[in-house]
């Protein structure tokens, strides 16, 4: 132990980006929820760094940690301990509403469960993520860019329906419409295509595939490996820990 | 019992404060139990008592004259006391009653501590008058205390109790009579009363004052009990109506909320018929813990509130009391009031599409009503101004609830403060006329003050005052001199009687509501017998009050020119009198009507504040269970970078025009209960009353209202940011 050590507390193992192409750098990041004997581990000394542009698969058994993984990337859950930066910003130790900010304005999230606020239309939905997103935008951009960004998943037919109206994989359109408006640097899908027949589920994934095409990091949780062979990277985890990490050509 | 352990685990909280809530509420309902509480404690002191049934001052008699009363037809037994009003050296002014401690059947004195005197120089006092032991000074005879105890007849006094021998030696004479009758009917007392009259009479003897007639074992408040009563019942009612709702919010969120888990159990084979059976034990079960602890709490509840009235009223303490009625209706409503509710609901929740109730975590998917269609084609407000309002059309049975449990608050808080203004308003109203600054009463019975010695005198005028009875409701009868100074009432109708006349002015209201209208001849029950008089004027005085000419009165009362009321302009007169006086100033007159007041709001206003925070409470809790429902949507919001300011400007938005909503409909309701409880009380009372508003409390109770509600926004957006949006998300309830 240095004499530093003794004087200073011991520096957070935070590297800065290896390169700029890097978004996201993930050191040691662990998830515990519980205490003592009841502590129940969701990810344990995760080490993960994600490029700008590239769709990444997050592959695993049930329980393995890659929602747990997922919600942290996303902001919406925080590391027990370990550091997570993404695009510069140390959003480990980000208070509820900085986080909440900086979700609106970096980050699309995708839900199995699509998570469409049920009493807004289709239209309604996808603005509000520009409400909440970054500056002050005007109702009738907010509202072409909603419109363009439904046209864009196809739906522009059923920008006045609302949530129950829809089947399934339209309810999942409009979300990864609301996730993809804002532009985000990261878009977490967690299981986008599990509640998706095969189809749909293929329409769905192409969609995120057009995205990183557009330089948006993906991450894409899935159970299903024939999507996962056609990501980027494919990461496998299971019981917490990251087995594998696999590029393009090596599946 | 599993099945709502169960329950507890998922959510105690939630659990937890609907219990409390809904106990809350049942024990609110405890209130109706006053009246009965409250009457049983009188009665009882009544019976333990031996209160007489016809009760009157009378000139001093002797023992052979009540003899010939107990002797009369229907009399079991016929009494005498005797009262002396005296002064103690410290300047106490108080009554010296003589009782006949070995003998007496009626008024019988209930020791606190010590002992009944043995002696003519023994006393036992009210509490307050000094400690046993003590010796007093009362008119320059010196009494040792050495008991304390009362009578319920006096308990509203501070008095003394003697060996009623000792006090003959000072009155000459019993001068109360205390008769008990064979039948306690109205009639049968009148008729007694009249016969007595009349042997009191063959001796040269009679009443000073009206009789005072307690039927069918009535105490002598069983009319403010019964008009106290009436308030508590409204506000009984209120308490029962949020109760209600609050059981109705209850018992559907928990049995929604189930509406996922119950889709499984039906998907999985489950049959409908068990599955509702076993939603309906939850809630019932629910409801019985709630009556368990809330039951207690209202048989508290009632007796606080009994205590306090019959304290601040009445002077008595009561014992605790249970009205078994209220308690039995109360579980009954309850239970059955669950059973209906948590029918429906497990009926709705096992109808629903199989498919849907699956898909939908809240069970309640939006767009399936034509209004929810259409609120979502009114693109008006902001997203989050659509989002507050969908909300609120997305469970109307929910919205209108809480608009009612906000409204029931608002009401209680109205309806207490203009009851207040009403009370002062008539109060004010009754003293309006009257211009004197000093009030000098005889406090002997009779007329014992000479008219004539005190004729001359500028600053003074002599008149008399007394009770009488017209078409059996009791009145203030008031005998003026002419030119009078003192009482300058305005004309409602016909003119002022004439000197000497048997002519009288009536009070316009009493006169309108027993339909006396000038120029009739109207026959007036005085306590030497009954008078006529012809009515020339009425009075805008918001009394029950019968104004005729002081001389005719004193005549009629049988004590030609004698009075024993003064009336003066200046607050300390100088008078020499020949017997014990009470002087009363203006402005003692308005701190006394003050006080009074004052009880009445501390009555009135605990009792609102009991119904208010119960509606209050179960605002709360609807509006938890609420959010709670949506947490799913709110955590989504989040999850899309709504902050908390965000998250609470939406339920602001949400719950300010819903109350908003509740106080214009509070505000409605305690205006139509001040309505009701005033128009009762005129009709009861037959007098103006007048319904004073109390428009001044309506910025505080708005603004009151709806910084609670933003209050609730606030913490519950706080609470909401607890549990990390991941967990929230994914469901794991």
């Amino acid at each position: 132990m240095s004499t530093t050590s003794l004087l200073l507390p011991e520096p957070s193992p935070v590297p800065a980006p290896v390169s700029p192409s890097v978004l996201v750098t993930a050191r040691d990041l662990t998830r515990i929820w519980g205490r003592g004997a009841a502590a129940q581990i969701g990810i344990s000394d995760v080490d993960l760094d994600l490029r700008r542009g590239e769709l990444v698969a997050l592959i695993g058994p049930s329980g393995s940690g890659k929602s747990t993984l997922g919600s942290l990337l996303a902001g919406i859950d925080q590391p027990t301990s370990g550091s997570l930066v993404v695009g510069g910003a140390r959003i480990d130790r980000m208070r509820p509403d900085r986080l909440a900010t900086w979700r609106g304005e970096h980050v699309g999230i995708v839900f199995q469960d699509f998570h469409l606020l049920p009493t807004l239309t289709a239209l309604e939905n996808v603005e509000l993520a520009i409400e909440l997103g970054a500056g002050r935008v005007g109702r009738r951009e907010r509202r072409a860019r909603a419109r363009e960004s439904l046209e864009q998943v196809g739906l522009d037919e059923l920008a006045r329906k609302l949530p129950a109206q829809m089947s399934g994989g339209e309810q999942q359109r409009v979300g990864i419409a609301r996730a993809m408006v804002r532009e985000p640097a990261l878009l977490v899908a967690d299981e986008p295509t599990g509640s998706l027949d095969q189809a749909n589920g293929h329409e769905v994934f192409e969609l995120l595939t057009g995205l990183a095409h557009h330089g948006t990091t993906i991450v894409f949780i899935t159970h299903d490996l024939a999507l996962a062979n056609d990501a980027d990277r494919v990461v496998a985890m299971i019981d917490g820990r990251i087995e594998s990490i696999t590029e393009r050509g090596e599946h | 019992m599993s099945g709502i352990l169960h329950q507890f685990r998922r959510a105690p909280g939630r659990i937890l404060a609907s219990i409390f809530a809904l106990a809350l509420a049942v024990g609110a309902i405890g209130v109706l139990a006053v009246p009965t509480v409250a009457g049983g404690t009188l009665h009882s002191a009544a019976e333990r008592d031996g209160l007489a049934d016809i009760i009157v001052a009378t000139t001093p008699v002797d023992a052979d004259q009540i003899a010939r009363v107990a002797g009369l037809d229907g009399v079991v037994a016929a009494e005498g006391e005797a009262v002396l009003a005296v002064q103690t050296t410290d300047g106490i002014e108080t009554d010296l009653i003589g009782l006949d401690f070995d003998g007496q059947t009626m008024d019988m004195l209930e020791l606190t501590d010590g002992r009944m005197p043995a002696d003519g120089d023994e006393i036992v006092t009210s509490p307050g008058f000094g400690a046993v032991g003590d010796r007093v000074v009362v008119d320059d005879a010196v009494f040792e205390i050495v008991g304390h105890g009362g009578t319920l007849w006096w308990s509203d006094s501070a008095v003394a109790y003697a060996d009623l021998d000792s006090v003959i030696a000072r009155t000459g004479g019993t001068n109360r009579l205390v008769i008990t009758a064979v039948d306690d009917g109205v009639d049968e007392l009148r008729a007694i009363a009249d016969a007595t009259r009349d042997v009191l009479a063959d001796s040269g003897d009679a009443y000073t004052e009206f009789p005072v007639y307690l039927p069918a074992g009535s105490t002598p408040i069983d009319a403010d009990i019964e008009q106290v009563s009436t308030l508590i019942g409204l506000l009984g009612v209120v308490a029962g109506l949020v109760a209600l709702v609050l059981l109705a919010s209850t018992t559907t969120t928990l049995i929604t909320e189930r509406t996922r888990e119950v889709a499984v159990m039906r998907a999985l084979g489950g049959r409908a018929r068990p599955l509702r059976r076993r939603l309906r034990r939850i809630a019932m079960a629910i409801t019985a813990v709630a009556l368990a602890i809330g039951l207690p709490l209202g048989v508290l509840i009632s007796n606080l509130i009994a205590r306090m009235v019959l304290q601040e009223f009445v002077g008595v303490t009561p014992d605790l009391a249970i009205d078994w009625w209220v308690l039995a209706a109360s579980a009954i409503g309850a239970l059955v009031g669950a059973r209906l509710v948590a029918a429906r609901a497990a009926a709705r929740v096992t109808r629903l599409p199989l498919a849907e109730a699956l898909r939908d975590r809240e069970g309640s998917p939006y767009g399936r009503s034509l209004s929810q269609r259409l609120a979502a084609r009114v693109p008006t407000g902001g997203l989050f101004g659509r989002l507050a309002a969908r909300a609120s059309i997305r469970r109307p049975a929910r919205t209108v609830a809480v608009v009612v449990q906000i409204a029931a608050a608002v009401g209680a808080a109205f309806l207490v403060p203009s009851l207040v203004t009403s009370v002062n308003g008539f109060n004010d109203a009754t003293t309006a006329p009257w211009t004197w600054e000093s009030l000098t009463e005889s406090r002997d019975p009779g007329l014992p003050f000479d008219v004539a010695a005190l004729a001359e005198r500028d600053d003074v005028e002599v008149g008399v005052y007394s009770f009488g009875e017209i078409d059996d409701w009791e009145v203030d009868v008031f005998g003026f001199g002419p030119d009078t100074r003192y009482f300058e009432s305005e004309l409602e109708s016909g003119r002022w009687p004439s000197a000497g006349s048997r002519e009288a002015m009536l009070s316009a209201g009493f006169a309108d509501r027993r339909g006396h209208d000038v120029g009739d001849m109207i026959t007036i029950e005085l306590a030497s017998g009954p008078a006529e008089y012809r009515v020339v004027g009425t009075a805008d005085d918001a009394g029950r009050a019968l104004y005729v000419d002081r001389d005719v009165l004193a005549i009629d009362l049988g004590v030609p020119g004698g009075a024993n009321v003064i009336w003066s302009s200046d607050p300390a007169p100088a008078l020499d009198l020949p017997v014990a006086t009470t002087v009363l100033t203006a402005d003692e007159m308005e701190a006394a009507s003050r006080a009074g007041r004052d009880s009445i709001v501390l009555v009135f206003g605990a009792i609102g504040v009991i119904v208010a925070g119960v509606a209050a409470l179960a605002v709360i809790s609807s509006m938890t269970v609420s959010l709670y429902e949506r947490r799913h949507e709110l955590a989504a919001l989040q999850a899309i970078g709504a902050r908390r300011r965000r998250l609470r400007g939406l339920l602001v938005r949400e719950l300010v025009p819903i109350g908003l909503l509740g106080v214009a409909g509070g505000l409605a309701l305690g205006a139509l209960g001040t309505r009701g409880i005033i128009g009762s009380f005129e009709t009861s009372n037959a007098v103006d009353i007048g319904v004073v508003d109390a428009t001044a409390a309506i910025p505080f109770i708005t603004v009151g209202t709806l910084a609670v509600l933003v209050l609730l926004a606030a913490v519950v957006t706080r609470s909401v940011g607890r549990r990390p949006l991941a967990v929230t998300l994914r469901g794991a309830a």
